[in-house]
């Protein structure tokens, strides 16, 4: 499921009251303490002074003469209140899903939720467009449909003898792909001949396989510019995820530039 | 007699998994993987045998083994290839890690088998490296 959220108040600047900067809440000064507040504090100040200038938005223009223009800026302000409530709302969770932001001051996939202040802080009134994908890590239904249909593979599929894919090796490949993040990129998915799942990430000189075997073992074979080669072989007992080698190597992935995904 | 084969000679493998092909051809790494018993690859000389005949050989792979309900039915997707000099090149201390060793069976004479020293995930991403894309047997 994708919602989306799209605002460009650039149309809209000559409505700008010069009283908005304070009245966003957060005087330019102010911005760095922001965002050394707690994330809950953060997103309290976040949703009551979006509330704020919204109301005052609507206040103030439904004052004004009736004009059409006017009255789409009101309706826009309207909806802006209804928007950002939603995104304020949204945001708590943010940490914790996918999202894809876009303003005029820079692209985050993924974002923390101080960069999704900032953004509105210091981007607003300016584009901002939030989409947020789903919240199942990079284990999308085509990687899952994919896995799955590994499982229905017989024996000697890979006409050199190869045995069945193991489900314990699907399944801690799914719940791998669903606990890391999709900015990282889709992984090119294969069977292995001894019934193991192999993910491969590639992008640039960055290379990174990521196996999980019949007994659902975790092993990885990673290569990355400054970094070097690194293997481990199957090892029981590690969490994958928070491997420390493997880590740098999808950090080093993840500044590599890529095409944004499909939305 | 097996033997190493010589650098100048050619080597096919054929492919018949899907999932081992990108949809854009390219090999994956996972299509060179070793067998957990002998960490072979087998492979066919092209000095031997034409990439025609090593098509041949794959089809009727492909059709003897989808008469068998018990195996997963194939479809013969073509051959990938590489020279040996390639396979060769990967060395420790100036010793090459991974050998192409003619194998030659009495039905197939151009028989022929990587050698690996482990189920490595590295030299397996290498391998894909030196290997070509997907020719289809058209």
């Amino acid at each position: 499921v994708i919602d989306e959220v799209f605002l460009d108040t650039t149309s809209s600047s000559n409505y700008v009251d010069p009283r908005s900067r304070s009245a966003w809440g957060f005087p330019v000064e102010d911005v760095d303490n922001l965002l050394e507040t707690p994330t809950e504090l953060a997103s309290f100040q976040l949703r009551r002074d979006l509330r704020i200038v919204s109301r005052s938005y609507i206040e103030y223009f439904e004052g004004a003469e009736d004009t059409k223009e006017t009255s789409f800026t009101v309706d826009f302000y309207k909806d802006f209140l209804n928007t950002y409530s939603w995104v304020a709302t949204e945001l708590d969770s943010a940490l914790t899903m996918t999202a894809h932001i876009t303003t005029d001051l820079g692209k985050w996939t993924s974002p923390g939720l101080d960069e999704v202040y900032s953004c509105i802080i210091l981007g607003a009134p300016q584009k901002f467009q939030l989409f947020q994908i789903n919240n199942s890590g990079a284990l999308s239904d085509e990687l899952r449909s994919q896995l799955d249909g590994y499982a229905a593979l017989k024996p000697d599929w890979d006409g050199y003898g190869a045995k069945v894919v193991s489900k314990n090796a699907i399944t801690m490949a799914k719940k791998f792909l669903s606990e890391i993040p999709l900015k990282l990129g889709k992984p090119s998915l294969a069977p292995v001949n001894d019934g193991s799942v192999s993910l491969v990430w590639e992008r640039d000189k960055v290379y990174i396989d990521v196996e999980f075997d019949r007994q659902g073992c975790f092993s990885f074979y990673a290569e990355a510019p400054g970094l070097g080669e690194h293997e481990l072989y199957p090892i029981a007992l590690v969490e994958p995820t928070t491997h420390p080698s493997l880590q740098m190597y999808f950090d080093v992935l993840e500044d590599t530039p890529n095409q944004m995904p499909d939305l | 007699m097996t033997f190493v084969v010589e650098d100048h000679e050619t080597i096919l493998r054929r492919v018949f998994c899907p999932h081992h092909v990108e949809l854009d051809g390219r090999i994956k790494s996972a299509a060179f993987s070793p067998s957990s018993d002998s960490y072979c690859l087998s492979v066919n000389r092209q000095q031997i045998v034409s990439f025609k005949q090593v098509c041949n050989i794959g089809y009727r792979e492909q059709n003897k083994s989808n008469l068998d309900p018990i195996k997963q039915s194939k479809q013969f997707m073509g051959c990938v290839q590489a020279s040996a000099a390639e396979v060769h090149a990967e060395k420790i201390s100036n010793v090459a890690v991974m050998l192409v060793i003619a194998t030659p069976r009495p039905e197939l004479k151009s028989h022929a088998d990587i050698q690996l020293p482990s189920k490595s995930k590295g030299l397996r991403k290498k391998l894909r490296d030196v290997f070509s894309d997907l020719i289809s047997p058209s």
